[in-house]
């Protein structure tokens, strides 16, 4: 079909239809007092950057193996700031859906109260009553809508909390398969304290959480696709090696720096 | 062809500013306009949850019917023989018996047309996912030379020509037609098509297992669960709900799975995706359709090469091309070899894709030709 062609035509059209019907263009007042508090995950695997590293970018990975990232997806839950007096401030209602390959990295918030805090909070997972709760009641753009995030067993029941998947090669000649990972069932619920003492002025904040997908292989257990490279959270063999890829996700976060 | 462009684009202007004139004249058309807002509740059940609709297009009672008109009416082509029904067709849940639909003068299209409904839940359009709304596919199918090979200037005047769309259009948006408003009418028409009445969807999550045969339940193991073979090398699942899970029985999200490369070739021949996206790893994705009326939306596949479901089956069975650079991950992360389906197992997986007709959608009387007696 040639219709593509006909986009930047179409497009054109939309766009000179509206310019021309615009009345004198509303410029709205930048609000200089809205303070913000911002969050950035920025993705890794070992010293390189996920962008602009691509699927078909093989890195070497524990035991000889290498692995590309397709597909790594979160859903976070008590999302919070930690004072250095220990109390909790929640973001936004706690709930975030992280999305490296599609970009959902950068999230702001208002409305942080000032003063010290000691490191940034959350939890791969959400509790029972709203894991098995109904998931249509939540808002179109609401982080928990399955139909945004795709992060919902459907069947089963239950959302999946955290989602890893790529190709790997067991050694430089192999042919590549793939790997998949979803974290899900109440089972293997795992919460994160990533330690930075900073303190929340009155300027706006950026804290930047890096997440590095080599660590989820090596440290500290070492784990080789060729052996399995599946795991769904059922099956006695299947949780041994969540349960490892979990212990191993504490080292993939850490919050490197706020500024 | 840059000739060609380059008309086009003056009309394009011409029209914009016409367009633009008409507008405010119409707005003082009729004071008391004020059509019938539609509540969504009525339309998307609450199983589906709500959609995430356009906020300007709000569904009225007059918008979507206009753009029922507008779905069935071959004015829209060229030369008035092809309407958007001609290739999407509601006994076949609006998809295409054909594997390629014909267009004005015999035209053939690249792809089979494929069904259409739930539409307000997709993120992307068409079977390379190269359109994000409606309101702007639309236009593709009415300009596309072998589809329907209209020009939009023309067919704003053919509207106007015609006394009941005048009508219409005024009932729906107040003003003279136009092709912005006719895009938006259709949009709201292609969002309005839902289909939720399977015994698929009766059944859905599992809550019901009386209301299926022993196959069909059988199948919906199969179909639910993961690749995992047992020490007779029988596996438990055959993994089809990544991609066509939830009770949608699609994968909304590209990238769990919504947009794909289930194996079909060694290498891709259509680029699909990749094409729009020119990465390597998009080479030979396509969206993922809902299998909802699977039964009566063959043949499948982007080209239509399927025939039957018991040839889909086996594909996935027997003949899937793990070698494929682009192979979704999902696809092979059991070490890549071919599930070997028994007999039996394929009858139950073909039994529960079976279950997924909604006889209610395909009669539905609000969504089919309104011109017929
Ligand atoms: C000549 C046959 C033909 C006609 C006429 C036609 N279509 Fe299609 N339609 C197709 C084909 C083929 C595709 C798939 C094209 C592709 O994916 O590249 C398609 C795709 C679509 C899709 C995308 C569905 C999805 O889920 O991705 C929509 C929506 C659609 N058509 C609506 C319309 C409307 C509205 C009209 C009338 C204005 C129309 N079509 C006219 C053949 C046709
Ligand atoms: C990795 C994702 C994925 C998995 C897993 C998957 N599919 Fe698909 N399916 C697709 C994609 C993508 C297409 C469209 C492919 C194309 O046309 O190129 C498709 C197409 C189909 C179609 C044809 C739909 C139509 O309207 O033409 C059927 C039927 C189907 N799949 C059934 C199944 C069954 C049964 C299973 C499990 C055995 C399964 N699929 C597993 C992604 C997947």
């Amino acid at each position: 079909m040639v219709v593509r062609k006909i986009i930047p035509f179409a497009i054109a059209f939309f766009a000179l239809s509206f310019q021309s019907c615009d009345k004198e263009p509303t410029k709205k007042p930048v609000d200089n007092s809205e303070k913000l508090f911002s969050v950035e995950f920025e993705p890794h695997i070992g010293e390189n950057n996920l962008p602009p590293l691509g699927v078909n970018d093989f890195m070497s990975k524990f035991g000889g193996e290498s692995f590309t990232v397709n597909n790594w997806a979160m859903l976070l839950s008590d999302f919070s700031l930690i004072t250095q007096s220990n109390d909790t401030v929640i973001l936004g209602d706690g709930y975030q859906w992280v999305n490296f390959r599609a970009n959902r990295t950068t999230f702001d918030y208002q409305d942080i109260p000032t003063g010290r805090y000691k490191g940034i909070y959350f939890r791969l997972g959400l509790d029972s009553n709203i894991n098995h709760g109904d998931p249509t009641v939540w808002p179109s753009d609401h982080p928990l809508n399955p139909n945004l995030t795709g992060l919902h067993w459907g069947w089963s029941g239950g959302y999946i909390f955290h989602a890893f998947e790529g190709m790997y090669k067991a050694n430089d000649s192999a042919a590549s398969s793939g790997y998949s990972f979803h974290t899900a069932t109440m089972e293997f619920v795992s919460e994160y304290f990533l330690p930075l003492n900073f303190e929340f002025g009155s300027n706006s904040l950026k804290a930047v959480v890096t997440a590095d997908a080599q660590q989820y292989f090596e440290n500290p257990n070492g784990i080789l696709l060729k052996e399995k490279a599946v795991s769904h959270s059922a099956g006695e063999s299947e949780k041994i090696l969540m349960s490892g890829l979990l212990s191993n996700a504490q080292s993939v976060f850490a919050l490197k720096i706020v500024e | 062809m840059k000739k060609f462009s380059s008309i086009f684009f003056v009309l394009v202007v011409i029209v914009a500013f016409i367009g633009c004139g008409k507008e405010e004249n119409a707005e003082l058309n009729n004071s008391s306009f004020s059509p019938t807002l539609i509540d969504p509740t009525e339309i998307f059940p609450s199983e589906f949850g709500m959609p995430n609709l356009p906020k300007d297009n709000p569904f009225t009672e007059e918008g979507v019917y206009l753009g029922r008109m507008l779905f069935y009416d071959p004015v829209l082509s060229i030369d008035s023989t092809v309407s958007c029904a001609s290739c999407h067709k509601q006994e076949f849940a609006f998809g295409d018996p054909a594997p390629l639909s014909v267009g004005v003068f015999g035209l053939k299209t690249g792809r089979n047309a494929p069904a259409l409904f739930n539409m307000a839940y997709s993120q992307k359009f068409f079977w390379d996912a190269r359109v994000s709304r409606l309101r702007d596919l639309v236009f593709e199918p009415i300009q596309a030379h072998n589809e329907m090979a209209m020009t939009l200037p023309l067919l704003e005047t053919r509207l106007n020509e015609i006394p009941r769309y005048k009508r219409h259009f005024e009932l729906a948006f107040n003003r003279a037609p136009n092709v912005m408003d006719m895009s938006l009418a259709l949009e709201q028409f292609l969002l309005s098509l839902v289909s939720k009445d399977s015994k698929f969807n009766e059944f859905f999550p599992g809550n019901n297992p009386s209301l299926l045969t022993a196959s069909e339940l059988r199948g919906a193991f199969l179909f639910n669960g993961l690749v995992d073979f047992d020490e007779n090398n029988v596996t438990k699942g055959a993994d089809c709900f990544h991609c066509h899970g939830g009770e949608l029985a699609q994968q909304n999200n590209p990238l769990m799975g919504g947009i794909a490369n289930n194996g079909l070739d060694p290498y891709p021949t259509d680029l699909g995706f990749g094409k729009i996206t020119n990465k390597e790893q998009d080479m030979g994705t396509f969206k993922a359709p809902s299998l909802l009326n699977i039964a009566v939306t063959g043949p499948y596949m982007h080209d239509g090469r399927f025939t039957t479901l018991e040839q889909v089956i086996n594909h996935y069975s027997d003949s899937v091309h793990y070698e494929n650079p682009s192979i979704h991950p999902q696809m092979s992360a059991h070490g890549g070899i071919q599930l070997n389906l028994s007999q039996q197992q394929k009858d139950d997986l073909l039994a529960y894709l079976l279950t997924m007709t909604d006889t209610a959608f395909l009669n539905n009387p609000e969504y089919s030709n309104p011109f017929k007696p």
